[in-house]
Protein backbone atom coordinates (compact mmCIF):
# COMPACT_ATOMS: atom_id res chain seq x y z
CA UNK A 1 0.00 0.00 0.00
CA UNK A 2 0.96 3.27 -0.91
CA UNK A 3 2.19 5.94 1.86
CA UNK A 4 0.19 8.88 1.04
CA UNK A 5 1.79 12.73 2.67
CA UNK A 6 0.77 15.82 2.27
CA UNK A 7 2.02 19.61 2.50
CA UNK A 8 0.49 23.13 2.85
CA UNK A 9 1.39 24.47 -0.71
CA UNK A 10 -0.71 28.18 -0.22
CA UNK A 11 -3.03 30.32 2.15
CA UNK A 12 -4.73 33.29 1.33
CA UNK A 13 -6.95 35.37 3.19
CA UNK A 14 -9.87 37.02 1.41
CA UNK A 15 -13.26 38.23 1.96
CA UNK A 16 -13.49 36.98 5.38
CA UNK A 17 -12.42 33.41 4.38
CA UNK A 18 -9.27 31.52 5.09
CA UNK A 19 -8.53 29.03 1.82
CA UNK A 20 -5.54 26.58 2.54
CA UNK A 21 -3.76 24.99 -0.44
CA UNK A 22 -2.51 21.27 0.18
CA UNK A 23 -0.64 18.87 -2.00
CA UNK A 24 -1.38 15.05 -1.42
CA UNK A 25 1.61 13.27 -2.99
CA UNK A 26 2.26 9.18 -3.02
CA UNK A 27 5.81 9.85 -4.75
CA UNK A 28 4.03 9.25 -8.03
CA UNK A 29 0.93 11.20 -7.98
CA UNK A 30 0.38 14.46 -6.98
CA UNK A 31 -3.19 15.61 -5.93
CA UNK A 32 -4.40 19.09 -5.52
CA UNK A 33 -6.50 20.20 -2.68
CA UNK A 34 -8.04 23.12 -0.60
CA UNK A 35 -9.42 23.57 2.98
CA UNK A 36 -11.80 26.60 3.66
CA UNK A 37 -13.14 28.45 6.84
CA UNK A 38 -14.90 31.09 7.59
CA UNK A 39 -13.69 31.16 11.70
CA UNK A 40 -11.15 30.16 13.89
CA UNK A 41 -10.16 26.47 13.76
CA UNK A 42 -8.19 24.27 16.37
CA UNK A 43 -4.94 24.58 16.61
CA UNK A 44 -4.39 21.02 14.90
CA UNK A 45 -7.53 20.94 12.18
CA UNK A 46 -5.23 21.54 8.91
CA UNK A 47 -2.84 18.99 10.34
CA UNK A 48 -5.89 16.84 11.65
CA UNK A 49 -7.66 16.90 8.06
CA UNK A 50 -4.76 16.35 5.93
CA UNK A 51 -3.39 13.55 8.25
CA UNK A 52 -7.27 12.05 7.31
CA UNK A 53 -6.92 12.67 3.71
CA UNK A 54 -4.32 10.86 3.39
CA UNK A 55 -5.96 7.87 5.37
CA UNK A 56 -8.49 8.08 2.58
CA UNK A 57 -6.28 8.02 0.10
CA UNK A 58 -4.36 5.29 1.35
CA UNK A 59 -7.51 3.22 1.66
CA UNK A 60 -8.82 3.81 -1.60
CA UNK A 61 -5.51 2.73 -3.07
CA UNK A 62 -6.23 -0.23 -1.57
CA UNK A 63 -10.25 -0.81 -1.89
CA UNK A 64 -9.70 0.23 -6.36
CA UNK A 65 -7.99 -3.27 -7.21
CA UNK A 66 -10.76 -4.90 -6.08
CA UNK A 67 -13.52 -3.40 -8.08
CA UNK A 68 -13.52 -5.84 -10.91
CA UNK A 69 -14.66 -4.67 -14.53
CA UNK A 70 -16.97 -6.49 -16.53
CA UNK A 71 -20.52 -7.34 -16.26
CA UNK A 72 -21.81 -8.25 -12.66
CA UNK A 73 -23.12 -11.81 -12.11
CA UNK A 74 -26.62 -11.51 -11.90
CA UNK A 75 -26.50 -13.64 -8.36
CA UNK A 76 -24.53 -10.39 -6.53
CA UNK A 77 -27.31 -7.98 -7.37
CA UNK A 78 -29.09 -9.52 -4.49
CA UNK A 79 -28.21 -10.74 -0.90
CA UNK A 80 -29.33 -14.31 -0.59
CA UNK A 81 -32.79 -14.87 0.74
CA UNK A 82 -31.04 -16.26 3.87
CA UNK A 83 -29.37 -13.16 4.01
CA UNK A 84 -32.55 -10.98 3.99
CA UNK A 85 -35.22 -13.38 5.97
CA UNK A 86 -33.61 -12.10 9.18
CA UNK A 87 -34.16 -8.48 8.92
CA UNK A 88 -37.00 -8.70 7.17
CA UNK A 89 -38.47 -10.26 10.31
CA UNK A 90 -37.02 -8.09 12.43
CA UNK A 91 -38.47 -5.03 11.24
CA UNK A 92 -41.80 -6.62 11.18
CA UNK A 93 -41.12 -7.22 14.58
CA UNK A 94 -40.44 -3.54 15.23
CA UNK A 95 -43.63 -2.61 13.25
CA UNK A 96 -45.27 -4.15 16.12
CA UNK A 97 -43.72 -2.76 18.61
CA UNK A 98 -45.01 0.72 17.07
CA UNK A 99 -48.42 -0.87 17.02
CA UNK A 100 -48.39 -1.51 20.90
CA UNK A 101 -47.40 1.52 21.01
CA UNK A 102 -50.17 3.31 19.66
CA UNK A 103 -52.66 0.78 21.59
CA UNK A 104 -51.18 2.19 24.79
CA UNK A 105 -51.19 5.11 23.47
CA UNK A 106 -54.54 4.59 22.52
CA UNK A 107 -55.65 3.46 25.97
CA UNK A 108 -56.60 0.11 24.11
CA UNK A 109 -53.15 -2.45 26.63
CA UNK A 110 -51.41 -1.81 29.21
CA UNK A 111 -47.56 -2.30 29.24
CA UNK A 112 -47.73 -5.08 31.34
CA UNK A 113 -48.82 -7.54 28.86
CA UNK A 114 -47.46 -10.81 28.49
CA UNK A 115 -46.70 -10.74 24.67
CA UNK A 116 -45.51 -7.43 24.49
CA UNK A 117 -43.00 -8.30 27.07
CA UNK A 118 -42.15 -11.19 25.13
CA UNK A 119 -42.02 -9.04 22.18
CA UNK A 120 -39.17 -6.34 23.85
CA UNK A 121 -37.04 -9.01 25.06
CA UNK A 122 -37.24 -10.68 20.89
CA UNK A 123 -36.23 -7.68 19.91
CA UNK A 124 -33.29 -6.76 22.47
CA UNK A 125 -32.31 -10.43 22.01
CA UNK A 126 -32.04 -10.60 17.63
CA UNK A 127 -30.86 -7.06 17.45
CA UNK A 128 -28.12 -6.24 15.06
CA UNK A 129 -26.36 -2.93 14.43
CA UNK A 130 -26.98 -3.23 11.19
CA UNK A 131 -30.51 -3.53 11.64
CA UNK A 132 -30.36 0.23 12.61
CA UNK A 133 -31.50 1.82 9.34
CA UNK A 134 -35.18 0.14 10.43
CA UNK A 135 -35.15 2.33 13.16
CA UNK B 1 -14.71 19.35 14.39
CA UNK B 2 -18.05 19.93 14.06
CA UNK B 3 -20.18 19.97 17.50
CA UNK B 4 -23.09 18.26 17.73
CA UNK B 5 -26.23 17.67 20.31
CA UNK B 6 -28.34 14.87 19.74
CA UNK B 7 -30.79 12.49 21.39
CA UNK B 8 -34.18 11.35 21.27
CA UNK B 9 -36.53 14.37 21.07
CA UNK B 10 -38.05 16.23 24.04
CA UNK B 11 -34.69 14.87 25.98
CA UNK B 12 -33.63 18.54 26.35
CA UNK B 13 -31.57 18.96 23.53
CA UNK B 14 -32.89 22.82 22.70
CA UNK B 15 -31.99 23.25 26.44
CA UNK B 16 -28.41 22.25 25.85
CA UNK B 17 -28.18 23.89 22.52
CA UNK B 18 -29.24 27.24 24.40
CA UNK B 19 -26.71 26.66 27.08
CA UNK B 20 -23.10 25.85 24.86
CA UNK B 21 -24.23 29.07 22.60
CA UNK B 22 -23.89 31.06 25.69
CA UNK B 23 -20.90 28.83 27.06
CA UNK B 24 -19.25 30.08 23.78
CA UNK B 25 -19.99 27.69 20.66
CA UNK B 26 -20.76 29.18 17.69
CA UNK B 27 -24.47 27.68 17.22
CA UNK B 28 -26.04 27.44 13.70
CA UNK B 29 -29.90 27.04 13.58
CA UNK B 30 -32.98 28.22 12.29
CA UNK B 31 -36.74 29.05 13.11
CA UNK B 32 -38.40 26.69 10.56
CA UNK B 33 -39.39 24.65 13.98
CA UNK B 34 -41.19 27.56 15.95
CA UNK B 35 -44.40 27.88 14.72
CA UNK B 36 -44.98 24.76 16.07
CA UNK B 37 -44.36 26.02 19.98
CA UNK B 38 -47.27 25.71 20.83
CA UNK B 39 -50.36 23.62 21.21
CA UNK B 40 -53.99 24.57 20.05
CA UNK B 41 -55.48 22.52 23.30
CA UNK B 42 -53.49 24.55 25.81
CA UNK B 43 -52.42 28.36 24.76
CA UNK B 44 -50.53 28.14 28.23
CA UNK B 45 -48.36 25.16 27.56
CA UNK B 46 -45.36 26.37 25.19
CA UNK B 47 -43.20 23.23 24.41
CA UNK B 48 -40.19 24.87 23.81
CA UNK B 49 -40.34 28.65 24.76
CA UNK B 50 -36.83 29.42 24.18
CA UNK B 51 -37.11 28.09 20.89
CA UNK B 52 -36.08 24.53 19.24
CA UNK B 53 -32.59 25.43 17.99
CA UNK B 54 -32.86 22.84 14.86
CA UNK B 55 -31.83 23.02 11.20
CA UNK B 56 -33.51 22.18 8.19
CA UNK B 57 -33.08 18.00 7.95
CA UNK B 58 -32.12 19.15 4.17
CA UNK B 59 -29.02 20.72 5.97
CA UNK B 60 -27.54 17.65 6.44
CA UNK B 61 -27.56 16.89 3.23
CA UNK B 62 -25.79 19.32 1.87
CA UNK B 63 -22.82 18.61 -0.59
CA UNK B 64 -20.17 20.91 1.50
CA UNK B 65 -21.81 19.86 4.69
CA UNK B 66 -18.39 19.76 6.67
CA UNK B 67 -17.08 22.82 5.17
CA UNK B 68 -20.27 25.06 6.07
CA UNK B 69 -20.64 23.38 9.73
CA UNK B 70 -16.83 23.01 10.28
CA UNK B 71 -16.21 24.57 14.05
CA UNK B 72 -20.07 24.94 14.52
CA UNK B 73 -22.47 23.80 16.68
CA UNK B 74 -25.59 22.27 15.18
CA UNK B 75 -28.40 19.92 16.49
CA UNK B 76 -28.76 16.81 15.23
CA UNK B 77 -31.37 14.26 14.92
CA UNK B 78 -30.35 11.13 15.89
CA UNK B 79 -31.57 9.33 13.19
CA UNK B 80 -29.12 11.70 10.97
CA UNK B 81 -25.80 11.13 12.86
CA UNK B 82 -25.06 7.68 11.44
CA UNK B 83 -25.54 9.36 7.91
CA UNK B 84 -22.94 12.14 8.40
CA UNK B 85 -19.97 12.84 6.50
CA UNK B 86 -16.93 11.22 7.52
CA UNK B 87 -15.03 14.34 9.93
CA UNK B 88 -14.46 15.13 13.45
CA UNK B 89 -17.59 14.88 15.88
CA UNK B 90 -17.81 16.13 19.25
CA UNK B 91 -21.35 15.29 20.23
CA UNK B 92 -23.07 15.72 22.86
CA UNK B 93 -25.72 13.25 23.37
CA UNK B 94 -28.76 13.43 25.51
CA UNK B 95 -30.32 10.88 28.01
CA UNK B 96 -33.36 11.45 29.84
CA UNK B 97 -36.00 8.88 31.81
CA UNK B 98 -37.94 7.43 28.63
CA UNK B 99 -41.11 7.72 30.73
CA UNK B 100 -40.39 11.27 30.61
CA UNK B 101 -40.20 11.71 27.09
CA UNK B 102 -43.19 9.76 26.40
CA UNK B 103 -44.87 11.76 28.77
CA UNK B 104 -43.85 14.81 26.99
CA UNK B 105 -44.42 13.92 23.98
CA UNK B 106 -47.78 12.97 24.96
CA UNK B 107 -48.37 16.62 25.76
CA UNK B 108 -47.23 18.35 23.17
CA UNK B 109 -48.15 16.41 20.02
CA UNK B 110 -50.16 13.18 21.01
CA UNK B 111 -50.47 12.01 17.33
CA UNK B 112 -47.05 12.23 16.76
CA UNK B 113 -43.97 10.70 17.25
CA UNK B 114 -45.06 7.51 16.24
CA UNK B 115 -42.23 5.48 16.33
CA UNK B 116 -39.58 7.16 18.79
CA UNK B 117 -42.41 6.84 21.61
CA UNK B 118 -42.46 3.67 20.54
CA UNK B 119 -38.72 3.19 20.90
CA UNK B 120 -39.04 4.95 24.55
CA UNK B 121 -40.14 1.29 25.70
CA UNK B 122 -36.93 -0.16 24.46
CA UNK B 123 -35.11 2.99 25.25
CA UNK B 124 -32.48 1.59 27.91
CA UNK B 125 -31.09 -1.07 25.45
CA UNK B 126 -31.40 0.58 22.36
CA UNK B 127 -29.67 3.83 22.94
CA UNK B 128 -26.55 1.93 23.54
CA UNK B 129 -26.66 0.09 20.80
CA UNK B 130 -26.88 3.32 18.52
CA UNK B 131 -24.01 4.83 20.48
CA UNK B 132 -22.17 1.79 20.61
CA UNK B 133 -22.80 1.58 16.46
CA UNK B 134 -21.60 5.60 16.25
CA UNK B 135 -18.39 5.32 18.20
CA UNK B 136 -17.45 2.41 15.87
CA UNK B 137 -17.15 4.92 12.99
CA UNK B 138 -13.61 6.18 14.60
CA UNK B 139 -14.51 9.69 14.45
CA UNK B 140 -17.25 10.61 16.80
CA UNK B 141 -16.35 11.56 20.22
CA UNK B 142 -19.49 11.41 22.45
CA UNK B 143 -20.47 12.40 25.64
CA UNK B 144 -23.39 11.47 26.88
CA UNK B 145 -25.37 13.71 29.75
CA UNK B 146 -28.68 12.88 31.03
CA UNK B 147 -30.86 15.98 31.28
CA UNK B 148 -32.02 15.42 35.06
CA UNK B 149 -28.63 15.91 35.76
CA UNK B 150 -27.96 19.22 34.03
CA UNK B 151 -30.96 20.70 35.92
CA UNK B 152 -29.93 19.71 38.93
CA UNK B 153 -26.34 20.30 39.05
CA UNK B 154 -25.42 22.32 35.92
CA UNK B 155 -22.20 23.85 36.59
CA UNK B 156 -20.99 20.12 37.79
CA UNK B 157 -22.47 18.80 34.34
CA UNK B 158 -20.61 21.34 32.05
CA UNK B 159 -17.33 21.01 33.73
CA UNK B 160 -17.33 17.62 33.06
CA UNK B 161 -17.87 18.37 29.09
CA UNK B 162 -15.05 18.00 27.25
CA UNK B 163 -15.82 21.04 25.43
CA UNK B 164 -14.22 25.15 24.23
CA UNK B 165 -16.52 26.57 26.57
CA UNK B 166 -17.36 28.59 29.91
CA UNK B 167 -19.48 26.53 31.58
CA UNK B 168 -20.83 29.00 34.22
CA UNK B 169 -22.11 30.69 31.61
CA UNK B 170 -23.62 27.98 30.15
CA UNK B 171 -24.98 26.44 33.38
CA UNK B 172 -26.44 30.04 34.02
CA UNK B 173 -29.02 29.18 31.27
CA UNK B 174 -30.57 25.82 32.59
CA UNK B 175 -34.00 26.80 33.80
CA UNK B 176 -35.71 24.17 36.09
CA UNK B 177 -39.11 25.49 35.70
CA UNK B 178 -38.72 24.34 32.24
CA UNK B 179 -38.01 20.37 33.22
CA UNK B 180 -41.94 19.85 33.64
CA UNK B 181 -42.39 16.47 33.17
CA UNK B 182 -40.42 14.41 35.60
CA UNK B 183 -40.59 10.93 36.65
CA UNK B 184 -43.17 10.51 39.66
CA UNK B 185 -44.45 14.23 39.08
CA UNK B 186 -46.71 14.62 36.39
Amino acid sequence: MSKWTAKVTNKTLKDGQLRVDLEYSDGQTFIRDSMNTKSGQEKNWVVNEANRRCQELESLDTFAPTVEIGEIPTESKVLPVQDLAPKKLYASELKKLRQWGEAFRHGIAVTDHASFSTLKKWLQDNFDPDYLDLF
Amino acid sequence: MIYLVSGFDRSGTSMMMRCLITGGLVGVHDHFQDMSNMIPDDPNYHPNPNGFYGLRITEFNRPDFVEEYNGKLIKCPWRNLRKLPRHDYNIVFMLRDPYEIRTSMNKFIPTGWKSDRAYTYIYDWLVPAILEKLRSRGDMMIQTILYADVVSSPQKEFDKLQLPINSSKAAFMVQPELYRFRVGYD
